[in-house]
């Protein structure tokens, strides 16, 4: 079995099964301490990294996906992390060809400008 | 209603019972709009004319549309209403890139029957600036 650490605090991720993550043939990872969620694709290569975050009573998501595309999603009445559902996740807007790489400690003051700003 | 740009006056391009068409002669702009009401424009903003860096910005509310046609030009966008931000080659508009696209649609400034830019460009630059 690999264990999976995750690249911000360097601790084991705890895998996440749901239907839907089988569904799409996903596996998907969290780390607790960083609220940081990866997702695999069958053949363990890492396809996306996101970090979730509260404010204003809000959950929000930001996704690093490995083409360049960041996003923001407002996850709509969040239970637990890796749900990808449309009917649960708003997409607030989406970034082409970016290099921004947020961590854990940068990304609240992000989300905070960006929700000011738009 | 004239061009943020180069102040000319929009004229009609395209009349039909879902949207009446406008458009800048200089193409800097073209707005569609139903009863008085706005429901798309694209707008030429150059964010600095020295860096030769121009935008294509194109805002739409497709709830209002009954032709399908018109959501599947939005540069693969899959919202319903939304703000698309495009950055194009100066002087050649039609090579484009995707660069930004916002779920919300950015309302339409105009004063003194000119579009205005004013409540836009700020936070767009704030946004260049950030992505």
């Amino acid at each position: 079995m690999i264990v999976f650490k995750c690249k911000y605090c360097s601790r084991d991720l705890n895998q996440i099964d749901s239907d839907e993550n089988k569904r799409i043939n996903a596996k998907v990872f969290y780390c607790e301490s960083c609220r940081a969620e990866y997702l695999f694709t069958s053949n363990n290569i890492l396809a996306s990294v996101s970090m979730y975050v509260t404010f204003n009573d809000r959950v929000y998501r930001w996704t690093e996906i490995n083409n360049g595309k960041r996003q923001l999603w407002h996850v709509l009445n969040f239970k637990s992390p890796g749900s990808r559902s449309l009917s649960n996740n708003k997409n607030i807007f989406s970034i082409e060809n970016s290099t921004i790489n947020l961590t854990p400690e940068t990304v609240i003051n992000k989300i905070k400008f960006y929700i000011q700003i738009l | 209603m004239n061009c943020h740009n180069c102040k000319r006056e929009l004229c009609i391009v395209k009349e039909s019972s879902n949207y009446t068409k406008i458009e800048c002669p200089e193409h800097h702009a073209t707005v569609f709009y139903r009863d008085s009401k706005i429901l798309e424009y694209n707008l030429l903003w150059d964010a600095d004319m020295h860096a030769k860096e121009r935008f294509w910005i194109n805002a739409f509310d497709d709830t209002n549309y009954d032709n399908y046609y018109q959501s599947v030009k939005r540069y693969g966008c899959n919202f319903l209403i939304g703000t698309v931000i495009l950055k194009c080659a100066y002087g050649r508009p039609y090579k484009i890139d995707k660069i930004f696209e916002l779920n919300d649609f950015i309302p339409l400034e105009i004063m003194d029957n000119t579009i205005q830019l004013n409540n836009l460009v700020p936070r767009l630059k704030k946004l260049k600036a950030f992505i």
